[in-house]
């Protein structure tokens, strides 16, 4: 819990009372300054969205979808939350400039995982917008993630079944080298 | 002189018997057509070579006519030989009396004809005595007795023979022979005669008209009696019958005797003036009907002289010898055989050919005895009286194929009337010389004998004629006798009733026929199942019937129509009355088929018209089957034909319930059931499974008939199939996505409770309930996501099946299973994969999806191992048989508890421990396979084995890859 968490503002969009104050008493407890809101309408009139560090919301939303906030909170980074995502809808969501999606219902674990690698990272929206074609996008994030992520948290990752990521890699021959060559 | 004359006649008739055995022997179209027309021009026997001489000297030019009118017959026989001709070809007639038999029924019927036609062929015996007896009395004027026992021998010698070699071809040869001679010898008679006498034609011209024979051969007052009778003979004629009608000659010939038969006699009569004119010329001593050999002997020509002896010692021989023997086989038909119990007689063809040796050396014997006491000389004068006997069955016989209302009692009575008549007027007076009777009150006389010939002939046929008319038009016809009668028309042709035999194979019949006929059933069907090219195991109604009809026209041709009747009658009855049945259509096409060429007009319009509808049925996309009342298979059109396999003449004339399965019980079933509609009967044909739509419909024209359509829709069963698969695993995806949308809220908020509950309490009981409510958290999260998975990524495009390597999916199944594992390392892959042994063909494809059938293995795979121990192994075989691919999972497991055996394909069933199984993978896999269009059923213990399980899935093999 290092101290530079506290000059990070996140705000949580999420119609669903339990989970919103759930994810709210998570970030709080990593030293997160959280703000909330039930819908995109009332987290605008509530707040300056640009003033955040990250901005979590959920896919679907009473009257919009959580992504129309990449565009309306920009530059600031979204995570999303679905239920249950496919990786076409995955793909989707990233295409349309998410820093990262996360798929209900989720390890908290893994959604800080996340949050950090968020907030660490160093901007460069450019290059997130360079190959976002559905295999382009699969091929990078299976590269970027299989070190350090199991086949099972890769697939889940994806929305797709171990069984479909079997196949694509298969198709678009993206071994597992690290893993076969040194166990 | 003598001596010449008759070894040159011994050495002609050698000669000519030589000649025409060998052109017998030999065969071919031409020798065959030839003996053919000369037997049937010598089958007027003694007439032509003594008696036209005679009758030209009597009765002038008139003679001529009369020989035209006895070729008449031949002339029109379109009209009269060849309806019978027809009828024959079914039901084959050993002679007229058969067919008056058969047209009229009854032995009545049988033995009046009989012998009335036996009474009346005497007089033509006596004359064929009397010829040879001129001969014998012009050659050596000797020993009468010695001549009479010799010529008795030989006929006998040479009746045994034809009975014995052939009893068809009835001296057919041998007739040939001697109508050769015949012409040979008339012609270099008058040749020879005129030369010698005359000197030439052109002053036998200058004699004819110098000495008034000019006029003398040109009276012409019995003409009309002459014609009458020698047209009405030449109808009864037993020779002519027999050759055209019972001798089975072909069509081709039976045209060529139309004009062959006219020319020869013709011919014939050309040189009839020239030597009665020679011998008047001459004023010969010898009667006119020795001219034949006594002019070239008196003008010293004997070896023309031995010819024309010859011609008539042969010609008379041959005769007698083919007469007796017919007359002899017609008293057999008539009054022996139907009666006789032919199965007590071991050796019944020799028992026959004893019996109509016996028959016919009687026959032969009275009329030598009856040639010693006949008063009467002239060979002309027994001609004539034979013939107006013969008359007397002609209006029967013309009545029976033009006058359907002719009727048994007409015929007899009419018959009967006209032969009395004939007796009294004509025959008795041959025997007693002519009588006169003064009618009483009156000053007429009547002169009974052949003074007054021309009168009694006309009276007796006019006699015969009107009470046979009067008969029939005031008495009725019993049912039998009008189908009969119907039967006989000209223009009909005999379509035998579709009727149902007691018998249903060809064994029985030859059964039954052998309580009836002894060994000789034997052979009888044997002949007929090689003339019908028929099999010994048939079963087909229509077949037998065939056999049937065949084994009762061999019966009639041999046994006559009143024994062959009685022998069907008991041993092959028909089942059902037969005005009840329809007729045989099948035979009915085949009569059109082969006589469409001679279809004229409207007739032949409707024959196109039939043809057209023909093959409009025959060429429906749809399958149609015409069935009889009896079950009988009427109609397989072509539709059929591909669908079944089944040839056409194979499947036609059997019953529906002959069929080979699966065709009979689906079929069957339908019928006998009360709906006119069947849909999507499923049959495996071949092992593929296909699917039809039946149809019936009774047939308006027959009661109890049917017409049964039969139309695939194996492709839109199919299509429907998939469409409703496609359309469940769709809206359970649906289901699933909803389910999963709905659940996926709450989840997450309990899971978020429980992981937060974690942090917040330091109480190693809370943590714990919270660490339990994030493990059942994380089942429902998995059932919810393999409903997804199975939903979403598994949708595969409805019509894009494609070729699916069996092999492959099995392959691709076992790697995955090996990455599922959580922690999977390689040694543990490698575990894994050792864990499965497959032995999968690697060339089988099926038809359908391929991640269907990855997912399917997986799920199968995945539950055998899970149920089996660590090193135990899971087999995966396959077996191709035909078209059908059948996979076998095996394991060693711990196998199925009997408890939810039943259930094993509903969702949610499991026998694994909570949270370890959803309990849907079978019934994705029930789904799934379904969905490829395969089978599945699990069978615990494994196959071969007392434990574990065996998955047994079955496919269709697709050929295309």
């Amino acid at each position: 819990m290092s101290h530079s968490n506290l000059r990070n503002h996140i705000l949580i969009v999420e119609d669903e009372e339990i989970i919103r104050s759930s994810l709210r008493k998570l970030l709080e407890r990593h030293d997160f300054l959280v703000s909330d809101a039930v819908s995109i309408k009332s987290a605008r009139e509530l707040f300056d969205l640009c003033a955040f560090n990250l901005i979590i919301s959920d896919l679907r939303l009473p009257g919009q979808l959580g992504t129309d906030l990449i565009q309306l909170a920009k530059p600031v980074p979204v995570l999303i939350m679905t239920s249950y995502a496919s990786l076409r809808s995955a793909v989707e969501i990233m295409r349309q400039g998410a820093a990262d999606y996360i798929s209900k219902p989720f390890d908290h674990e893994e959604i800080m995982i996340s949050v950090r690698r968020i907030i660490d990272a160093p901007k460069k929206p450019a290059e997130i917008t360079t190959d976002l074609s559905l295999e382009g996008y699969f091929t990078r994030f299976v590269l970027e993630n299989q070190d350090h992520m199991s086949e099972t948290d890769l697939a889940k990752k994806l929305g797709i079944s171990r069984k479909s990521l079997w196949q694509r890699r298969k198709k678009l021959q993206i071994n597992r080298k690290k893993i076969t060559t040194n166990p | 002189m003598s001596l010449e004359i008759a070894t040159a006649a011994v050495g002609f008739i050698v000669l000519g018997t030589a000649c025409s055995y060998l052109l017998a022997r030999q065969g071919g179209t031409i020798s065959n057509n030839l003996i053919l027309v000369l037997a049937l021009f010598a089958g007027t026997g003694s007439l032509l070579a003594t008696g036209t001489i005679e009758m030209a000297g009597r009765y002038g030019y008139s003679t001529l006519l009369a020989l035209f009118a006895f070729t008449m017959v031949f002339i029109f026989s379109p009209l009269i030989f060849y309806p019978i001709r027809r009828l024959s070809a079914i039901i084959r007639f050993a002679s007229l009396v058969d067919f008056l038999t058969f047209r009229f029924r009854g032995k009545t019927v049988a033995t009046i004809a009989c012998s009335c036609l036996i009474i009346a062929t005497i007089p033509l015996f006596l004359a064929q005595l009397l010829a040879l007896e001129s001969v014998h009395n012009f050659l050596f004027n000797g020993e009468k007795l010695l001549f009479w026992l010799f010529l008795v021998l030989v006929v006998t010698t040479i009746n045994w023979r034809s009975i014995e070699i052939s009893p068809a071809q009835n001296l057919r040869w041998m007739m040939a022979a001697a109508g050769l001679l015949l012409l040979l010898a008339l012609g270099l008679a008058a040749l020879v005669s005129v030369q010698s006498i005359f000197g030439s034609i052109g002053e036998m011209n200058s004699w004819v008209v110098e000495s008034g024979q000019r006029f003398i051969v040109q009276r012409m007052d019995s003409s009309y009696s002459l014609f009458i009778i020698f047209l009405a003979a030449s109808f009864a004629l037993p020779v002519n019958f027999t050759i055209v009608i019972s001798e089975h000659i072909s069509d081709r010939q039976a045209g060529l005797t139309v004009w062959a038969y006219p020319l020869l006699m013709l011919l014939a009569s050309i040189p009839i003036f020239p030597l009665l004119w020679s011998g008047i010329a001459v004023q010969s001593s010898s009667p006119l009907q020795d001219y034949l050999f006594s002019l070239p002997a008196l003008t010293n020509h004997p070896i023309v002289a031995g010819l024309g002896a010859a011609s008539i010692i042969l010609i008379s021989i041959a005769l007698l010898c083919s007469m007796s023997t017919m007359l002899a086989k017609m008293v057999l038909n008539s009054f022996i055989l139907p009666s006789k119990a032919l199965q007590r007689q071991p050796q019944l063809i020799r028992w026959i050919n004893l019996r109509l040796l016996l028959v016919s050396s009687i026959i032969l014997m009275i009329s030598v005895l009856l040639s010693l006491i006949i008063k009467e000389h002239s060979i002309t004068d027994l001609y004539l009286v034979g013939f107006a006997g013969l008359a007397q069955l002609t209006p029967g016989m013309l009545a029976s194929i033009y006058l359907p209302k002719a009727n048994r009692r007409g015929f007899i009575i009419g018959l009967v009337g006209g032969t009395l008549v004939w007796l009294i007027g004509l025959a008795v007076p041959l025997l007693t010389g002519d009588w006169q009777w003064q009618l009483p009150g009156t000053d007429r006389v009547l002169i009974f004998g052949m003074q007054s010939w021309d009168t009694w002939a006309f009276e007796a046929l006019m006699v015969n004629i009107a009470l046979c008319t009067l008969f029939s038009v005031f008495s009725t016809m019993d049912k039998q006798q009008q189908l009969f009668a119907r039967l006989c028309m000209v223009d009909n042709i005999y379509i035998p009733a579709r009727v149902q035999l007691s018998q249903s194979s060809v064994e029985e019949m030859k059964q039954s026929l052998r309580n009836a006929l002894g060994d000789e059933a034997d052979q009888l069907v044997g002949l007929a199942l090689d003339a019908l090219e028929l099999d010994k195991g048939e079963t087909r109604p229509a077949a037998l019937r065939k056999i049937r009809d065949h084994i009762n026209s061999s019966l009639t041709l041999r046994f006559g129509v009143l024994a062959a009747d009685r022998i069907m009658e008991e041993s092959i009855p028909l089942a059902a009355a037969a005005e009840q049945e329809s007729d045989d259509i099948d035979f009915i096409e085949s009569v059109l088929a082969i006589h469409s060429d001679r279809l004229t007009g409207i007739a032949s319009e409707l024959n196109k018209l039939r043809i057209h509808h023909r093959e409009i049925i025959d060429n429906l996309p749809v399958g149609l089957v015409g069935l009889g009342q009896n079950g009988e298979i009427l109609k397989w059109n072509s539709a059929m034909v591909a669908y079944t396999k089944l040839d056409e003449s194979s499947v036609r004339g059997s019953l529906i319930s002959d069929l080979p399965e699966p065709w009979r019980s689906g079929i069957n079933q339908f019928l006998s059931s009360d709906s006119s509609r069947k849909e999507n009967l499923r049959l495996e044909l071949e092992d593929i499974p296909r699917w039809f739509n039946l149809q019936k419909s009774a047939d308006q024209s027959t009661d109890n008939a049917f017409i049964l359509l039969i139309e695939e829709c194996t492709n839109s069963v199919l299509l429907t199939q998939n469409i409703i698969n496609n359309e469940r695993l769709a809206s359970v995806g649906r289901l699933a996505a909803g389910v999963a949308h709905e659940i996926g809220n709450p989840l997450t908020g309990i899971a978020c409770l429980a992981q937060n509950l974690q942090h917040e309490t330091e109480a190693a009981e809370i943590k714990l309930s919270a660490e339990q409510i994030l493990s059942q958290t994380d089942r429902i999260n998995q059932i919810v996501q393999s409903l997804i998975n199975f939903s979403r990524g598994d949708r595969s495009p409805k019509n894009a099946l494609q070729s699916v390597n069996v092999h492959d999916a099995a392959d691709e199944a076992i790697q995955l299973l090996g990455l599922s594992h959580k922690k999977s390392t390689p040694q543990q892959r490698q575990q894994t994969e050792q864990h499965f042994i497959c032995t999968l063909d690697i060339d089988s494809y099926i038809l359908g999806d391929h991640h269907q059938l990855v997912q399917v293995f997986i799920n199968l795979l995945s539950n055998a191992r899970d149920a089996s121990s660590e090193n135990s192994t899971v087999k995966i075989e396959s077996e191709i048989k035909g078209q059908k691919l059948t996979i076998l999972i095996s394991d060693s497991g711990t196998g199925i508890d009997d408890d939810i055996k039943d259930r094993l394909f509903e969702p949610f069933v499991t026998s694994k421990q909570p949270g370890e199984g959803t309990g849907l993978g079978l019934w994705i896999v029930f789904s799934l396979v379904k969905n490829l269009g395969g089978e599945i059923n699990l069978s615990s213990p494994a196959v071969n084995s007392d434990c574990g399980t065996t998955a047994r899935l079955q496919f269709t093999l697709h050929q295309n890859k």
